[in-house]
């Protein structure tokens, strides 16, 4: 297992999951025998804001934040919200990324423009990017909802927690009638999710 | 071991403590504490109309012997600010310990104040965990430190410490202590002539705690490496830990009073530690004031939250620039889509009115395109600037004056204001904006809901009872979607000599078991494409390129507010 700390950096809209898929990883990792700290904004994520958490784990993990440009991988589950913290990570690291696009208030009111061709400006600055359509998980799952434990599964791939742990984890998190989609979104996005060295 | 967010940290330490009562008034960041302590059994937990009253509900139980935990943000410190200096003067009997939560970086809060001067002002010891296992052991040293030296106890949190989970030991719960009633008018009763021995005695006991400093466990020296010596304390230590990891460091879990000979042993040798603190320059002003030499944070490092990289270049004495704004459109928090205040706002903005407010989801009411709200201070505000606004102003001007409160917040600290108008005022509008809840922090219970934090029924105040109780004679309730009837006694309500009160009122959204009505759709042939529908702000409206509106059918709620204003009828269910 790796021992330096790793951070993992999780951003959204209010209401996207956000804040749950960190609460699952920090357990996953704590389960799997690290220090985690886990930060996250809340307050005002209901009202449609954006939502950033962190979770860092390892041996020894001081600051809760991370410092910026050395996250090791930012799982995001809107486009805007990828570029708007993607300083947050290391040059060239892996963003997990669901193709949707939530347009803020500014937007909506027309007095900004939703940045065009996201992805591709991530790949172009050299981020290693692993997306998902959202219209792909609807059509697996009748439901985009499970996005972020999908996204989650995706990024276990990286990391070395055993599979019972995170299965543990899910259903200790996720009430009764929801915790066999999202298992099944997990295992989708594990076997989605291979690794290119 | 098992990971808990700062605030569930501090609601555990209260219960292993043996804490019988806690009590609080919610607000972000600081609401989680009282709720998680409401989880507990063998204590009650519950929220007051305000902080001031929590304090002094608080007061009572410790007097009586009890073990309490007082809850707070910083700006409710402000509010609860009168009992806090006079407990200092009379003590406590049963250990009480004031949580209270500051919000540097402002991520919902009207100030980002600095509590930790209180202590000095006040003349109380305050704690400053650095994570959560802290956040937990100093609320119970709160606890013993409140009765060894019989003084109220304040544990400053800040955002980060509140809202960030890490790994915490679980204890038992400790048996609470039997409460009676103790007559001890020298103590309790604080006429002149007892306070003036309250006082000294207090000052003597500041000198004991300043003696405790310099042994107390929560103060600590950890030997460095590289030569650099660090004074810190709370998330900011984290953070240099990060930055500065091979620095000799004197980490302060008592931030006041502080150990002077711990401090100056610290600091002697050639070079000068460098005092790292978020916010205001406290330590720094207190050390420096005990005549040791530190080096410390350059101004602008004093506003707003800090980070690791911030650290680091305040450890570097760097200069730090405003950062340029983001060219990415910004992602700010919005009224729902079916927010019972969206046409409320709407009609305020017609009659083209200058609201003032204060502090809630309505808040959002100022930001575009709604741009209807022009004030907002502190809790209860609005009231009373509008009585101010319209006794200077021209007539015709003053009646363009009318105030926004929410529910909770009526009751929390706009009764008051309601009264000053009934008593001085001439005539005005307030509106209460009443959607059954505490919505803003996370839909907590307040005395007009029904229920308790304990979930038990009660009796709801009434608020058209209240205003017409305190003298106002035209109030009327009429639903937060009923747009032509709130514009209407609006329209009735300005140029009155006697002042009205409308209680706009329809359930938040998002309360649990509300029933979401049908959505409703763009008749795109009908839609003339002039966007005014768009002005409202409501989310589940977006415009195509060709400028037609249509309606997300899983955002909206079906409120009607969007048809309403649509002047071809071109919104249908």
């Amino acid at each position: 297992m790796k021992r330096e700390t790793t951070s993992v950096i999780i951003v959204g809209v209010g209401g996207q999951g956000t804040l749950l898929s960190a609460g699952i990883l920090s357990e996953a990792a704590a389960l799997s025998g690290l220090e985690v700290k886990s930060s996250e904004v809340h307050g005002m994520a209901q009202r449609g804001g954006s939502v950033l958490s962190q979770v860092r784990f390892g041996e020894r993990v001081y600051s809760p934040l991370s410092p910026a440009g050395t996250g090791d991988y930012l799982v995001a589950l809107e486009e805007l919200e990828a570029l708007r913290y993607r300083q947050l990570i290391r040059p060239k690291a892996t963003i997990f990324l669901q193709r949707k696009r939530i347009l803020p208030a500014p937007v909506l009111a027309g007095a900004a423009v939703y940045p065009p061709g996201i992805e591709e400006t991530l790949t172009g600055e050299g981020y290693r990017v692993e997306g998902v359509d959202e219209a792909d998980l609807v059509s697996r799952f009748n439901t985009a909802k499970p996005a972020n434990i999908y996204l989650l599964g995706r990024l276990s791939r990286h990391l070395d927690f055993e599979l019972t742990v995170w299965k543990r984890v899910i259903y200790r998190y996720i009430k009764e009638s929801l915790r066999d989609l999202n298992w099944a979104a997990f295992r989708l996005g594990r076997e989605d999710g291979n690794i290119r060295k | 071991m098992i990971l808990l967010s700062g605030n569930e940290a501090v609601a555990r330490g209260a219960w292993e403590g043996g804490v019988i009562l806690g009590t609080g008034y919610p607000g972000t960041p600081s609401s989680e504490i009282l709720e998680n302590l409401s989880g507990y059994s063998g204590l009650r937990a519950q929220w007051c109309p305000n902080e001031k009253v929590a304090l002094e509900v608080g007061s009572g139980a410790s007097w009586a012997g009890g073990r309490v935990l007082v809850t707070m943000k910083h700006v409710g410190l402000n509010v609860a600010a009168d009992p806090l200096f006079t407990l200092a003067y009379t003590g406590i009997r049963g250990g009480l310990v004031i949580a209270v939560a500051d919000d540097p970086g402002l991520q919902s809060s009207q100030n980002e104040q600095d509590s930790r001067h209180y202590g000095r002002a006040a003349r109380l010891p305050v704690l400053e965990p650095s994570d959560s296992a802290e956040a937990k052991e100093m609320t119970l040293l709160g606890f013993r430190l409140s009765e060894q030296f019989k003084i109220p106890v304040i544990l400053r949190l800040v955002t980060r410490i509140s809202h960030s989970r890490t790994p915490v030991f679980l204890g038992r719960r400790s048996k609470p202590a039997s409460c009676r009633i103790v007559r001890d008018p020298e103590r309790q009763v604080m006429i002149p002539k007892y306070a003036a021995v309250r006082h000294r005695v207090l000052e003597e006991k500041l000198e004991e705690l300043a003696l405790y400093a310099e042994t107390a466990p929560c103060n600590r020296v950890e030997p460095g490496r590289s030569g650099e010596k660090i004074i810190t304390s709370g998330i900011a230590y984290q953070y240099c830990r990060e930055a500065a990891p091979d620095a000799a460091y004197l980490k302060l879990g008592l931030v006041y009073p502080l150990p002077r000979k711990l401090l100056r042993k610290f600091a002697r040798g050639k070079d000068k530690p460098f005092l790292v603190e978020e916010l205001d320059p406290f330590l720094a002003t207190e050390i420096r004031a005990m005549g040791i030499d530190i080096r410390s944070k350059r101004k602008e490092y004093g506003l707003g939250e800090l980070n690791p990289d911030r650290v680091k270049n305040l450890l570097a004495n760097r200069a730090e620039k405003v950062p340029p704004p983001s060219p990415l459109p910004g992602r700010p928090p919005v009224m729902c889509a079916g927010c019972p205040h969206r046409g409320v706002f709407w009609v305020l903005k017609k009659l083209k009115l200058f609201v003032t407010g204060d502090i809630g989801c309505y808040t959002l009411g100022t930001l575009p395109p709604l741009s209807a709200l022009d004030t907002c201070l502190c809790m209860g505000a609005g009231v009373g600037q509008s009585e101010g606004y319209r006794r200077v102003l021209p007539p015709e001007e003053g009646r363009k004056v009318a105030a926004v409160i929410g529910d909770s917040t009526f009751l929390h600290s706009g009764v008051t204001g309601l009264i000053d108008i009934v008593y001085n005022g001439n005539g005005g509008v307030v509106i209460i904006l009443d959607n059954r809840t505490t919505a803003m922090t996370g839909h907590q219970h307040h005395p007009a809901t029904g229920q308790t934090l304990m979930e038990e029924a009660v009796f709801p105040v009434s608020l058209e009872t209240v205003c017409r109780g305190v003298g106002v004679k035209r109030v009327k309730v009429i639903s937060s979607y009923d747009l032509p009837a709130l514009e209407d006694f609006l329209q009735d309500s300005l140029d009155r000599p006697e002042p009205s009160v409308l209680i706009a009122r329809a359930p938040c959204v998002l309360l649990k078991g509300l029933k979401k009505k049908s959505p409703y759709r763009v008749e795109a042939d009908k839609c003339v494409a002039c966007g005014l529908c768009l002005k409202s702000g409501c989310p589940a409206l977006s415009a195509g390129e060709d400028g037609k509106v249509s309606i997300d059918p899983v955002a909206c709620t079906g409120c009607a507010v969007c048809a309403g204003i649509c002047p071809v009828s071109a919104i249908i269910r």
